[in-house]
């Protein structure tokens, strides 16, 4: 049996139109983004903090160049953090960032251990942006508020 | 029945061959990609691996045969070094087996697969030069990746596992990011030579000042893009050819996806033009399919593709002829298990009607032959 070319693409078409399911809009809660006290930033968007660490966005005003930094893949707070700040699943953050490595585009933020470490990250390198569970001590950085 | 001989490597290509394989699997572990940077963050290592299965019920199709092949996979190491935030360094080393097929024969056992210099522009400029990926269409530049792909390897209708195939360009390519409001355009464009190996399986095929680009449409629902690309270019070193004939080549690509959490569905249409009257052949091919994914849970997806080429071919000369019509078509079914993002099982059955068989010639106009073959590959990343 021919399928003309015409209805295989129109099937297609069809399909790519029904919509997923829709970002989650930030929650405050689970997790709480933190600066570099010497970074003039108060406050993010959820789509600035989406695309500092999608590295979609590669500098902050000033011009200095953004170190955004991440945590342990199965991590509690890495979960809220993709759920609430990056609108996917871990799971979708790392297929995201393995079209990115195998297309030879870019690679993922470093990855360190624990909420202390990111927060000695992101007091010694000005441009750094990282997250930390809610709570959790923050001396040396700033804490950022999340804007809808 | 198969005749052809396995290919026995080389002690060096042996050794080569084991050290990238091994490296990968000793790497695989590692459960995510942001695991394999230096402490410092400036080198990254990675890599894919992907081992397959393949059978055949009667023909030999994509170098799969009826007594079933394991000598079938493919596999990439790569090295990024960000020097700073707008200079890198990337080099890509691949290794690919196709079973029993003829290109298996002709292709180096570990290719160098990319090398080039990255230089960011600004926050949504980005230059390469050197051997670069080129950027065409849904899965050109992840074609081998099987973590990434719903089947082992990516449509060939329109991507190809064949002669006539180049996956980069010795050259440079640009892209831009334009934002546009809640909508985004992206626009590659590239330029530079490429060889590929034609019919004959011998004689290498040469492009010099080829040039194309891709523009993708993001839309505002996340995961809903569309997009279209172009490439030209002028091939010399024809076999069976004058030394100083030369084919135009133009070529389109459509393309549309719809990744979404629970369902994924992408279709492109390459459309090509070749040959010329002084040639003694002119040619146009299409080559289109749809491909849907449906994720029943988060590690379980069922994958339905179709694929089609057609061909209009007209051959002057004494042994000319004319061919207008369906050339292959292939109809697939799969299961995709994957526990983690970096592991990926599947188990495939595909439905083959055309030419495009490697056990003996099947000249145009007569029946197409029919095979269905099997695939269980697993594939793992870092």
């Amino acid at each position: 049996m021919v399928i003309p070319r015409a209805c295989v693409l129109a099937a297609g078409l069809v399909a790519t139109v029904i919509p997923g399911v829709a970002p989650q809009a930030p929650q405050g809660a689970g997790f709480q983004v933190i600066v570099n006290s010497a970074n003039p930033v108060s406050a993010l968007t959820q789509g600035d903090i989406e695309r500092l660490f999608l590295k979609q966005r590669t500098s902050w005003d000033g011009g200095l160049a953004v170190e955004p930094v991440d945590q342990p893949a199965r991590s509690a707070v890495r979960e809220a953090f993709s759920e609430a700040a990056l609108g996917r699943s871990p799971r979708a953050v790392i297929v995201y960032w393995q079209r990115q490595i195998f297309s030879g585009r870019d690679v993922p933020p470093r990855e360190l251990e624990s909420d202390d470490a990111v927060v000695e990250y992101v007091r010694t390198h000005a441009g750094a942006v990282g997250y930390v569970s809610p709570g959790g001590a923050v001396s040396g950085v700033k804490s950022v508020e999340i804007r809808r | 029945m198969n005749t052809r001989a396995e290919k026995v490597l080389a002690p060096g290509h042996r050794l080569a061959v084991t050290t990238l394989l091994v490296t990968l699997a000793a790497a695989a572990h590692a459960a995510h990609p942001a695991a394999a940077q230096s402490t410092d963050g400036r080198l990254s290592v990675h890599g894919f691996l992907t081992q397959a299965y393949g059978r055949t019920d009667g023909h030999q199709v994509l170098g799969i045969t009826s007594e079933g092949t394991s000598d079938y996979r493919v596999a990439a190491l790569q090295f990024r070094f960000d020097a700073d935030p707008e200079n890198a360094f990337v080099l890509q080393f691949s290794h690919e087996r196709l079973g029993r097929s003829p290109l298996s024969e002709v292709e180096p056992e570990v290719d160098l697969d990319w090398v080039f210099y990255e230089r960011r522009f600004g926050e949504h400029t980005v230059v390469r030069v050197g051997k670069v990926r080129t950027p065409l269409g849904l899965f050109n530049e992840i074609r081998d990746v099987g973590t990434l792909l719903a089947l082992y390897r990516a449509p060939v209708s329109v991507y190809g596992e064949q002669v006539y195939a180049s996956e980069t360009v010795n050259g440079a390519m640009v892209g831009r990011r334009i934002p546009l409001g809640t909508w985004a355009l992206d626009v590659d464009a590239f330029y530079g030579s490429w060889d590929f190996v034609q019919y004959d399986l011998a004689t290498y095929a040469h492009v010099d000042g080829g040039y194309g680009g891709q523009v993708w449409v993001n839309t505002p629902i996340d995961g809903l893009r569309a997009g279209a690309g172009h490439l030209r270019y002028t091939v010399g070193n024809l076999v069976n050819a004058p030394a100083d004939a030369e084919d135009d080549h133009v070529a389109w690509i459509a393309s549309l996806e719809g990744n979404f959490t629970r369902l994924s569905v992408r279709s492109e249409l390459f459309h090509a033009s070749f040959g010329e009257t002084d040639l003694g052949y002119i040619g146009k091919a299409e080559r289109y399919y749809v491909q849907a994914v449906v994720n029943v849970t988060d590690w379980l997806g069922v994958v339905g593709q179709a694929e089609f080429e057609d061909l209009r071919l007209d051959v002057s000369g004494p042994f000319g002829f004319s061919f207008d019509g369906n050339e292959n078509r292939d109809l697939a079914v799969g299961v995709r298990y994957a526990p983690a993002p970096n592991l990926a099982v599947k188990l495939e059955g595909h439905a083959f009607r055309g030419y495009r068989i490697e056990d003996g010639a099947l000249p145009y106009g007569a029946p197409r032959a029919r095979a269905k073959y099997a695939l269980l590959s697993v594939s793992t990343s870092f």
